[in-house]
């Protein structure tokens, strides 16, 4: 096989990412993207794009960990480089903030992000409702930026990208040797995961550009991450809710949650709401599969399901369905080889 | 009991808010002006970024080290007042950078979370192998001094646009007490060769991805003439230079280059950055700060001056503690004059 065409569906972060992984590791790949929406109309672009993992319940810790540390570092060198503003990657230093003592003192990824260490008595001054604390240095994807800077790097590659609705992935067999599936929240529909949940979280986007730091409420309901033009203020985990409609009240109790943690923020000029659903799951499916119909196979591999986490490990993952990909090509090589003889 | 502040600059401003604070209430006479050349936004503070920090040593002066806690933990606990954004009062984080080991410096407690730099943290930053994390804060001149004239005149100070030549000029107008917070130009007022201009020079950019600042230290050029870079609400200001005894106000094309080539050796990303404007300005230098009282004498004119001035570059950092200390001399100033019986004659 000359040159493997493969399809991938999905232009979250972990589509495009996932698609500039395999250019990466099979430059002689022929990659596509196919996806019903791009950036800024994406589930990513919703996120703040922080890098705080999200734990999922049944993936081993050890591989969540792999997939935050590939992914940090990958990010690290993006910010320290010229490349830093246009990627829209940039540090960002604050506190995770909790009302009672938190489940585990350190996080799986405290060794990762930079100068973890409990918060001192004078910071936790500024929580009067929060009792114990963590400062840490991290980064932070902004969108768009980010996802345009994915697919101009895609592009350089040669990758196309079409805007195409693809109602079920056989349709892609004749076009396609191998279909990777980053459809997040779509895959429910698509590849009828049943596993897969929406947690609805909406967002005020504001302008507020003398805040610097982050402040997270370890609950995960409350947090201000500052990005480059705009502060996102959050949120809500609404598990089930397929409403992407922004809700008032919903709005009014962001704000209020999160100015009660940064008095500062009434002040917050152009407060735009945003809707996304998280494409939840117990693990995250990164997976090898095959479609098969009349004796004609389709390798397919999923990347989807990452929930709250999606930028957290994007790249980690993204770099795992990649090498997936490859052992899919491996396999179409040696049964092409079995086929001549 | 007329009062006149000499000098518009965040001393000026803050050292009249805080005698007037303090005083107004005790003394229903006191009459409060002030006169100064230049307001905001032309004056030094504006030039200055706005970032609370000490020298990393503190020349020996306890005095100055308490002077600058009093005025952190001042504008800490203002940080969630509502003033707070109009005040141009934020939190920020950074990295002061170093090419070797140094102890730790006067205010480590003084700022929040203070720690050293990790080794991964290091990586960031080339050349250097040895650095400090803290939590520390801006506070804007452009927003800080509108602020305090604000507060000022709701009070009913009265500002004159007007250089003051001398001291005499104000007793004999029948001020009776002068506060000299002239900075640079002290030294028209009364000559003090201890005070030195400490020339700056920096660049105005538009790089609004930077979250934390960024200061490095090369002991052998000396303070401030290693490259900085502070991110500020609006803009992010670079700079690194220290020109002691340069009086020039105008801006070096040798020091724009050496600044932008310097900070952008740093982080690479400024190279995007969109320049907006540049700026020269002179840090009233002085081996101490000058704040104590003076009794002038000149034929029959007689009057009291509080000296304050002489903050180099850490007057915003330390202009509270100062103001405070001003306040208790002007104060001590008021017991005396209630002791002592009125004298005879007419006062010029």
């Amino acid at each position: 096989m000359a040159s493997p065409k493969v399809a991938v569906v999905g232009a979250g972060v972990i589509g495009l990412s996932t698609a500039l992984c395999i250019t990466e590791t099979c430059p002689s790949c022929s990659v596509t993207v196919l996806s019903d929406q791009f950036s800024p109309n994406t589930t990513s672009d919703v996120a703040a794009g922080m890098l705080i993992p999200h734990t999922y319940p049944d993936t081993p810790i050890h591989r969540q960990k792999q997939w935050f540390k590939e992914t940090f570092t990958y990010l690290f060198d993006i910010s320290n480089s010229a490349e830093a503003s246009e990627a829209g990657v940039h540090l960002v230093s604050g506190w995770q903030v909790f009302k009672s003592a938190p489940k585990e003192e350190l996080p799986f990824w405290s060794d990762i992000v930079l100068g973890f260490r409990p918060m001192s008595e004078a910071e936790l001054q500024k929580f009067p409702q929060h009792r114990f604390g963590q400062a840490f240095t991290t980064l932070k994807c902004d969108c768009p930026p980010y996802m345009l800077w994915l697919e101009k790097r895609l592009k350089a590659t040669g990758t196309q990208m079409y805007t195409r609705k693809v109602a079920d992935l056989w349709e892609l067999h004749s076009e396609y040797d191998i279909v990777v599936n980053c459809t997040g929240m779509g895959a429910h529909q698509l590849v009828g995961d049943k596993q897969l949940f929406p947690v609805r979280g909406q967002v005020l986007k504001v302008h507020a550009p003398w805040v610097k730091q982050f402040i997270r409420d370890g609950d995960g309901l409350t947090y201000i991450y500052p990005g480059i033009h705009r502060v996102t203020l959050g949120g809500t985990r609404e598990k089930g809710s397929w409403s992407l409609s922004p809700d008032a009240g919903t709005t009014r109790g962001i704000f209020e949650r999160c100015c009660s943690l940064e008095p500062s923020l009434q002040g917050a000029q152009d407060i735009e709401v945003k809707v996304g659903l998280r494409p939840s799951r117990q693990c995250v499916r990164v997976q090898r599969d095959v479609l098969s119909r009349g004796g004609v196979k389709l390798p397919v591999v999923h990347n989807y399901g990452h929930g709250a986490g999606g930028f957290s490990v994007h790249r980690g993952t993204a770099n795992e369905a990649a090498n997936l990909v490859g052992e899919c090509i491996s396999a179409l090589q040696g049964s092409s080889s079995r086929a001549k003889l | 009991m007329r009062v006149a502040v000499i000098g518009a600059g965040v001393i000026g401003l803050a050292s009249a808010l805080c005698i007037h604070e303090q005083f107004q209430g005790l003394l229903p006479s006191l009459e409060l002006e002030v006169y100064a050349d230049h307001f905001t936004p032309n004056t030094t503070s504006d030039g200055a970024a706005g970032l609370w920090q000490p020298y990393v040593s503190d020349r020996g002066h306890l005095q100055e080290t308490l002077w600058n806690k009093e005025t952190f933990d001042y504008l800490l606990q203002h940080l969630h007042s509502p003033a707070a954004r109009e005040m141009g009062l934020f939190l920020i984080s950074g990295y002061n950078l170093f090419t070797e080991p140094v102890p730790d410096p006067s205010w480590k407690n003084i700022v929040l979370g203070f720690r050293n730099l990790t080794p991964k943290e290091l990586e960031l930053f080339p050349g250097y192998s040895y650095g400090w994390f803290n939590t520390a804060l801006m506070l804007e001149g452009r927003s800080y001094l509108p602020w305090l004239t604000n507060r000022l005149t709701q009070r009913g100070v009265k500002f004159f646009h007007k250089k003051v030549e001398s001291f005499q000029e104000l007793f004999a107008q029948g001020v009776d007490v002068v506060l000299n917070c002239s900075g640079m130009r002290s030294g028209a007022l009364q000559p003090d060769p201890e005070l030195q201009p400490g020339r700056g020079q920096i660049i105005k950019v538009l790089a609004p991805w930077l979250k934390h600042f960024i200061i490095t230290h090369d002991l052998k050029s000396g303070l401030y003439n290693s490259p900085y870079i502070i991110p500020g609400s609006e803009f992010t200001v670079l700079g690194g230079i220290y020109q002691h005894g340069n009086w020039s106000e105008e801006n070096s094309a040798k020091d724009h280059k050496s600044i932008w080539d310097s900070c952008c050796r740093l982080l690479p990303a400024l190279q995007k950055a969109k320049i907006i404007t540049e700026w020269s300005g002179l840090r009233p230098a002085r081996p101490s700060v000058r704040l104590e009282r003076e009794s002038i004498r000149l034929g029959n004119l007689q009057g009291e001056v509080i000296h304050n001035y002489g903050h180099g570059g850490f007057g915003i950092t330390i202009h509270w503690g100062c103001a405070m200390a001003a306040a208790r001399l002007f104060g001590s100033v008021l017991q005396e004059k209630k002791q002592l019986a009125t004298p005879p004659g007419p006062r010029l």
